[in-house]
Parts: structure tokens; sequence; C-alpha cells
């Protein structure tokens, strides 16, 4: 089998001038850098140039392109009037995904007028993170538990709610580490004190 | 003249034309075409034959294929040739086709056998042989280039 398929281009060309009917599944090799292996490798031609793909893209609608070709399409449409040339889907350069074989190619770079690829699509697992405790829950701005430790960054967000004010409480020390606020403190004070700290983050 | 053709270009044509060799549009044939790669004339002629069973039926029309250094991003320039040019209610007798794939839905997956196959289905799926409405207006106005004309595309049923 191995032997076959390797045979196979000679034994074409010696087919493809007294046979015409061969020339379906085996085209002559002439006008193309590489020789054609019949329909299986076709099937991995890029839809504009009709060539072996460089920088290999493919759209969400699964048609294969090289970038620069792709590229050269996209930047003759407005963005959001931009379609995939072979079903008119809609296509634009941030969703469409580079393939990366296992060799890539030694790429000329006086060849790349164009600029490189869109970079991979690449989510991190948003899990719970290896700290987490839920004694913390309400607490969005944490004073001393994450700060730089080993959970990773530094996290800090301002809503209006309950949790916000548990946090203030906590920093002031009104509150013990379960997170709860003394009865009797009037709110308005919290408040004063959140919209303090929120003129602080946007002034300073 | 025109500017040099780019490799990609002219790699692209000549594979199009290999493609066209191997499986051709059934009533199209190749009649001429550039002979090499660094040709800087790119005109392909083809021969469009009037199908068995249509209007046109034994009709044979010169359909003639122009691509700028720009093909395949930009549409090529398809015309018919005289003397013969089909009477069909897209076609004006300058030879200027109207038809959508040719201006604002070109596409560069598109190659010269699928122009061919929409002209021959276009030239099947006609029923009377007229020229376009406007047609004597148009030929006096129109540039040589079909790509110079504003195209509108307002009927879908031939």
């Amino acid at each position: 089998m191995v032997l076959e398929s390797v045979n196979l281009p000679s034994t074409s060309k010696d087919n493809s001038s007294t046979d015409p009917d061969r020339k379906k599944t085996d085209p002559p090799a002439s006008g193309s850098d590489q020789p054609d292996k019949g329909d299986v490798e076709n099937v991995f031609e890029c839809n504009i140039c009709l060539g072996s793909p460089n920088d290999p893209v493919i759209s969400l609608c699964g048609h294969l392109f090289c970038w620069p070709c792709l590229h050269e399409w996209l930047e003759m449409k407005p963005v959001g009037t931009q379609t995939c040339p072979v079903c008119k889907a809609a296509i634009d350069r941030e969703k469409v995904i580079p393939l990366f074989g296992r060799n890539s190619k030694g790429e000329d770079p006086r060849n790349k007028a164009v600029p490189p690829r869109p970079h991979a699509h690449r989510t991190e697992h948003t899990g719970p993170g290896p700290y987490h405790n839920p004694l913390f829950e309400g607490a969005n701005f944490l004073p001393f538990g994450t700060l730089g430790g080993p959970g990773g960054g530094f996290h800090m967000t301002i809503g209006i709610g309950a949790s916000p004010f548990h946090a203030l409480g906590a920093m002031l020390g009104f509150t013990n580490f379960a997170g709860q606020v003394p009865p009797g403190l009037p709110s308005q004070i919290f408040l004063g004190i959140a919209m303090m700290m929120i003129f602080w983050l946007i002034f300073f | 003249m025109a500017a040099p053709f780019p490799v990609s270009c002219a790699r692209r044509i000549q594979k199009e034309l290999t493609a066209l060799h191997a499986e051709p549009v059934p009533g199209v044939t190749l009649k001429s075409g550039p002979d090499t790669l660094a040709d800087k004339s790119t005109d392909i002629n083809m021969i469009i034959k009037g199908a068995e069973g249509t209007i046109y039926n034994g009709e044979e029309f010169n359909l003639r294929f122009r691509m700028n250094e720009r093909y395949p991003f930009e549409s090529p320039e398809v015309v018919f040739q005289p003397p013969n040019i089909p009477l069909h209610p897209h076609i004006y007798s300058n030879g200027h086709i109207c038809l959508s794939i040719l201006g604002n839905d070109w596409s560069p997956a598109l190659t010269i056998s699928a122009v061919c196959l929409s002209i021959v289905s276009m030239l099947s799926s006609c029923k009377e042989k007229k020229r376009p409405p406007d047609d004597q207006f148009y030929i006096r106005t129109a540039s040589m280039n079909p790509k110079a004309t504003r195209w509108m595309y307002h009927d879908d049923n031939v």
C-alpha cells in the first residue's frame, strides 16, 4: 500500500499522456512548484491562491486560506461587511483560527508584507483558586488574605450591594473575620467612606 | 502596457487552466490562453456552445477573460467577443454582461470555471432572445471595460 502511493506520481505521469480519464485523479504536475498528489492533497489548498497554504488559517465556517490571501481580501471590505470567499458567511480577522503544523515552515520575512496572523484564542480555566476561602465570599476587597498571596494577582472590584460594606468593615476593624458588620453602625458612614475611596481611586 | 504580473497571480491562473483542462465545464472549451507563467497578456478566450434544448442550441460564442494584476481579489473582465454576441436580456450588444458575480458579488474563491458555468446557466435558463431594455443607451455611453459600469442587479429570473 505504501509502495503504491509512493510510486503514484511516476505512474500517473506515464499514464496521463495515454489515458485522458486518468487526469481527473492525477492532474499533471506542470505549472506548480509542488506536484499535486490527487484530490486528497487538494483538500488542503488555500481557497484563494489554490496553492498549498502559507500561514494557514481557518474560518469559523471551516474554510482554509493562507493568512496573507485572506488578509488581502478582508482589507478590501469594510469591517462588518466581510464575508467568507467560499460560503459568504460573516467573517472577521478576530474570528479566524491559525493552524500550526508540527514543522512550521521557515518563512521568508521579505514576503511578509502583511501583518502577522492573529493570535490563537486560548482561554484559561476559570475555576475557584487554590486558596479559596468560603468565609471571605462576601468580601470583594480583602486587605490581608490574598494580596500578593500564592493565589496570584491582586483582585479588587467595587460594586453596589452588601459586599463592599463587609469589606470596608473588615478593613477598618469593625468586624471579626467572619465578615459580620456589627449592628447599629449607620450605613451612611460606610457610604461616605466608600465614596471617598472611589474618589481616591479615581483621582490619585 | 499592464504592470508585471505577480507570481502568485500567474500561478493561480495557471492552476485554473490546468483544472479547466482536467475537468472541463460542459459546453465550454478553452480557445487560447497565456502560454507561460511570465506571459503579461492574460487574455483567455473561451468558446461557449449553446446547450441542447435551449434557445441557443447550436450557437457558438467567444468569451474573453482579462485578468488584471489584482486577480483573484478583483474580478476578471469578462465580455463576449463580436461578431456573435448572444441575444439575452442581460447581455448588451457590445458584449458586456450584467452578472452580479462579475461585479459586487465577486469572491476570490470563484474561478474561470465557476464564471463559465454561471454564464452557461444564464444562457440556458433564458426563454426569450432579446436585448436589455437600455441597450442602445448603454452601448453609446459605456466604457470598453465592463468593470467601469455601475451595475444594477435587479432581475433574478434569467
